[in-house]
């Protein structure tokens, strides 16, 4: 909340490295691995991602300087199991430490001044929300308290069902027209089958009256050939007649009319 | 220690993220569910499906009947020789009647 984790400078000679923020090593002990540059800006809010995983500031003081259990004594122990359970563990230690040191809240300096000091006005100033998970709040907290409390689900089963219908009626007549339009079609073939068959009887009908009537004709052109022929042997007839002496002339030929 | 400070501070919201994640997965399941409900229960699917399908069963039919018709354009051409010929034939069958008619006389 300052621009160093311990105010007062009757601390300072205790540590021999430079106060930085977030590489702060409380003992001397450990050596510093990392030293990346420190941010230029004197702005000490945490950065503009809440959710940052890079540097998150204060842990070591968490870790190296607890007011109650130390994660890093019993990570110590246990630094083998997974990070899930070492986060399960500093909020259980956290909690711990909330519930044995409610009454004892360590204070480091008493607050000078609590409406001037910049960090503390924007605190101040930050609205209260919720977490978007109600169930990271608190154990006996909220189970899906939206669904309670402001979706009302009426709009959206009316909407589905609307869309719903609209569809089957969309779906409906299309498919009754197409349903029509093949039984037709069914229809169609059949007829067409049908007058098929008969044309093919038809033709062969034709077929058998033509050849019939060519036949005719021929008959008739041989008729008319034994006609001729007939005439002529009449005239021969009558000549022969003629040469004939009387008593043995033939009676004059006379066709036998029969009805043809 | 600011290893192992980083290595948790690292994994401090790993769980948060997973748990919306979570919840966000379920929601969208949700979404999905519902549309393949709307999908499902207007049937529309199945009426368009099955209408498609007796339409396409009847392509069979369609071709035969194309068969069927062309035939018969042939035929009708066939019988249009035929009446020509019957026609003719019928002239000449009165021509030679006639003829007939004089010979016997």
């Amino acid at each position: 909340m300052g621009s160093e984790q311990s105010m007062p400078p009757k601390k300072q000679p205790q540590r021999a490295p430079p106060v930085r923020r977030g590489h702060t090593i409380a003992t001397s002990n450990f050596p510093d691995t990392r030293r990346p540059e420190p941010s230029p800006s004197g702005n000490n809010s945490p950065g503009a991602s809440m959710c940052s995983d890079s540097e998150l500031p204060y842990i070591s003081y968490t870790v190296d300087r607890p007011i109650g259990d130390s994660p890093k004594n019993s990570a110590k122990t246990q630094r083998s199991d997974s990070k899930k359970s070492l986060l399960q563990r500093r909020q259980l230690s956290l909690q711990a430490r909330r519930n044995k040191r409610a009454r004892d809240i360590v204070v480091v300096k008493p607050a000078t001044d609590t409406q001037l000091d910049e960090d503390i006005r924007r605190l101040q100033e930050i609205p209260t929300f919720l977490p978007i998970m109600r169930g990271t709040l608190g154990l006996p907290g909220a189970k899906d308290p939206e669904v309670l409390e402001g979706l009302d689900p009426r709009p959206w089963v009316r909407m589905t069902t609307r869309i719903q219908a609209h569809l089957s009626a969309c779906a409906q007549p299309l498919a009754a027209e197409e349903i029509h339009l093949a039984n037709k079609i069914k229809e169609a073939d059949s007829e067409i089958t049908r007058l098929y068959s008969t044309t093919v009887e038809k033709q062969r009908c034709n077929a058998r009256h033509a050849e019939r009537l060519s036949r005719v004709r021929e008959v008739s052109h041989q008729l008319s050939r034994c006609n001729s022929l007939l005439n002529q042997t009449l005239q021969d007839i009558e000549e022969l007649n003629q040469l004939l002496p009387e008593n043995k002339r033939l009676e004059p030929f006379v066709w036998n009319e029969q009805k043809v | 220690m600011t290893s192992a400070s980083s290595s948790s501070a690292r994994s401090l919201f790993a769980e948060s993220k997973q748990r919306l994640a979570e919840r966000v997965q379920v929601n969208m399941n949700n979404i999905a569910s519902l549309a393949r409900q709307i999908q499902r229960g207007s049937k529309s699917n199945e009426l368009l499906s099955k209408a498609a399908r007796d339409f396409a069963a009847t392509e069979h039919l369609m071709e035969g009947s194309e068969e069927n018709l062309k035939k018969m354009q042939l035929i009708s051409v066939h019988m249009g020789y035929q009446y020509e010929n019957i026609h003719k034939s019928a002239q000449m069958l009165t021509e030679i009647n006639e003829q007939i008619a004089m010979m016997h006389r």
